[in-house]
């Protein structure tokens, strides 16, 4: 195991470094690739290390996405700082949703992040001045970098695939630190977490903050990838898809979700290309791995690859 | 000294009366056993003790300090630890891991769990000086799930243990166990340092009288009788409910 994300880092290094060479439409599918898997990973914290379900986390990567495009495109603030602006509302915003959330759990607390995420789904509905209602917000301009611009695909790739080094690098420190052990034990049992002396609730809310917060860096991403925002972004449909991910790829690791994020959108480009039911396709993926890779893809991987250095032992 | 000591503690679930304006007292030091028939509310009492159920009225006072209305992380960081009547452990968890969690969880205010490893070094040691107390030193790396009933109950008390109580309340600590088991589990909770204080919930007698200094008899949710061992078996009361009969 302790080798094991080591070589896991560089192959993935190395396979972003090399993904410019496949061309800019399998580009672009790589780094919404990449932004889901920030999402998901993000969502994994909660679900996989804390026991958290949320069923509300697409708010919070929406929010910065329409935080970014919406200085843009109204103030003609650079998406730098838009982005920065972004991270902000996401994490002040998943800290007052945390702040009702973490009173209640299990299906409450479903229910109550479900119900904040579409509160927040319907003010970009009406919100027309702002957010452009359904019909979304067009005419932002992408960021330049070292004097390029992000229109350029290649730079916008380097910079999600750098997001997404920097979000799986703390990840792996959090879930190590105390704080992430923490964080397991309440997922474990929560009523002992109290009984030696745990302040849990401040724990569920920094955990919740920490999500969302880290969604919100997908988001403003997100923004860059697509220069445009609607309010499909809000939708519950996102949370649920994100959930998909998350269970997909396998909630105990930090990476899992994020190769839940790759199965999911390569099953969607490739599926729907050839025909218009890929939710179909999805949906049947989802039961399969939930029958009979409990663990996830990657879950399913990494024990394998673990009894298999085993038995070499 | 008294360290613990509840005021007419009272609960009721609408008509039901769990607890029945219970006083009972604990020093520093003093082996405490609470006996009683299923149902008499033992456990619900510990519940009330740390913070997991709030009693309808009454007071729970710990070194002199209110504590009625404390959470249950409040009470264990003043000194008051437990276990648990069935396994409460972190079964995802290493059995070292368990225990260092629990450290932890004394050692630093909760910020200081964004510093670095240097202290994690720290919180294995103490874990694995607990563990070795406890007598469970031979895997500490093996998962909970691995562990034998007993050796998991051993586990409770040292998860327990590492918050440094004052004044550690078990639940039935030999509960389920066999002979031998239990036979280990006297001898382990005789080699707990004699400054802390036990509060012990029990049912096996040869327990109960070889380590009690006090021994409380609890009926229908009352105290019905407290007093050392030798006024215990010569009350009569005890011996008409409990002790005597089919007992």
């Amino acid at each position: 195991m302790k080798f094991l994300r080591p070589a896991v880092f560089v192959a993935l290094i190395a396979l972003l470094g090399l993904a410019p060479l496949a061309g800019d439409y399998t580009l672009g599918i790589v780094a919404e690739i990449l932004i889901y898997g920030i999402f998901a990973m993000s969502l994994g914290l909660l679900i996989g290390f804390t026991g958290l379900m949320s069923f509300g986390h697409a708010a919070f990567f929406g929010i910065s996405t329409y935080t970014v495009i919406a200085l843009g495109v109204h103030l003609g603030i650079s998406g730098w700082w838009g982005m920065a602006a972004g991270i902000c509302v996401s994490a002040l915003a998943a800290a007052f949703v945390g702040l009702f959330c973490i009173r209640v759990s299990g299906i409450p607390f479903l229910m109550l992040t479900m119900a904040f995420s579409q509160l927040l789904f319907s003010v970009a509905l009406k919100w027309r001045n702002v957010t452009g209602g359904t019909d979304g917000l067009t005419g932002f301009v992408r960021p330049t970098l070292f004097g390029m611009s992000l229109d350029d695909a290649v730079m916008r790739y380097a910079v999600v695939a750098v997001g997404f080094v920097l979000v799986l690098s703390f990840l792996w420190l959090l879930v190590r630190s105390p704080l992430g052990s923490i964080f397991i034990g309440i997922r474990d049992n929560e009523q002992r977490m109290r009984a030696i002396g745990y302040p849990v609730q401040r724990f569920k809310f920094l955990a919740f903050t920490i999500a969302g917060t880290l969604a919100g860096v997908g988001g403003a991403l997100y923004a860059f990838f697509n220069a445009f925002v609607s309010t499909d972004i809000l939708h519950w449909a996102l949370s649920g898809d994100a959930i998909i991910m998350v269970v997909l790829g396998g909630s105990a690791t930090v990476f899992g979700p994020a190769v839940g994020a790759a199965i999911f959108l390569l099953l969607k480009n490739i599926v729907s290309s050839h025909n218009e039911y890929w939710m179909l396709w999805i949906g049947a993926t989802f039961i399969l791995s939930v029958m009979f890779l409990r663990q996830g893809v990657w879950g399913f991987l990494v024990s394998f690859a673990q009894s298999a250095v085993g038995k070499r032992k | 000294m008294t360290l613990l000591k509840t005021e007419n503690l009272y609960k009721a679930f609408g008509k039901l009366e769990v607890t029945r304006d219970v006083n009972i007292s604990v020093a520093k030091g003093e082996r405490h056993v609470i006996i009683g028939p299923n149902g008499a509310g033992k456990t619900s009492l510990v519940h009330q003790l740390t913070g997991q159920l709030q009693p309808t009225s009454g007071r729970v006072l710990f070194k002199n300090l209110d504590i009625t209305n404390a959470t249950p992380d409040q009470i264990c960081q003043m000194g008051i630890g437990r276990t648990f009547q069935k396994n409460n452990l972190f079964r995802s968890l290493t059995v070292q891991e368990n225990v260092r969690l629990a450290v932890q969880a004394k050692q630093g205010g909760w910020y200081e769990c964004l510093r670095g490893v240097g202290i994690r070094t720290a919180q294995l040691e103490r874990a694995n000086h607990i563990l070795e107390q406890i007598q469970l030193t031979h895997d500490l790396h093996r998962p909970v799930s691995s562990l034998s009933y007993g050796e998991q109950r051993q586990l409770e008390i040292a998860i327990a243990m590492a918050a440094e109580p004052q004044l550690l309340l078990l639940d039935e600590p030999t509960s389920g166990m066999s002979l031998a088991e239990t036979d280990r589990m006297i001898e382990l909770l005789r080699s707990l340092p004699s400054s802390l204080a036990l509060l012990m919930i029990e049912h096996d007698m040869k327990v109960v009288f070889s380590l009690a200094d006090t021994i409380t008899v609890m009926y229908y949710g009352e105290v019905l009788a407290s007093g050392t061992p030798q006024d215990i078996q010569s009350n009569s009361r005890v011996r008409e409910v409990y002790l005597g009969g089919k007992h």
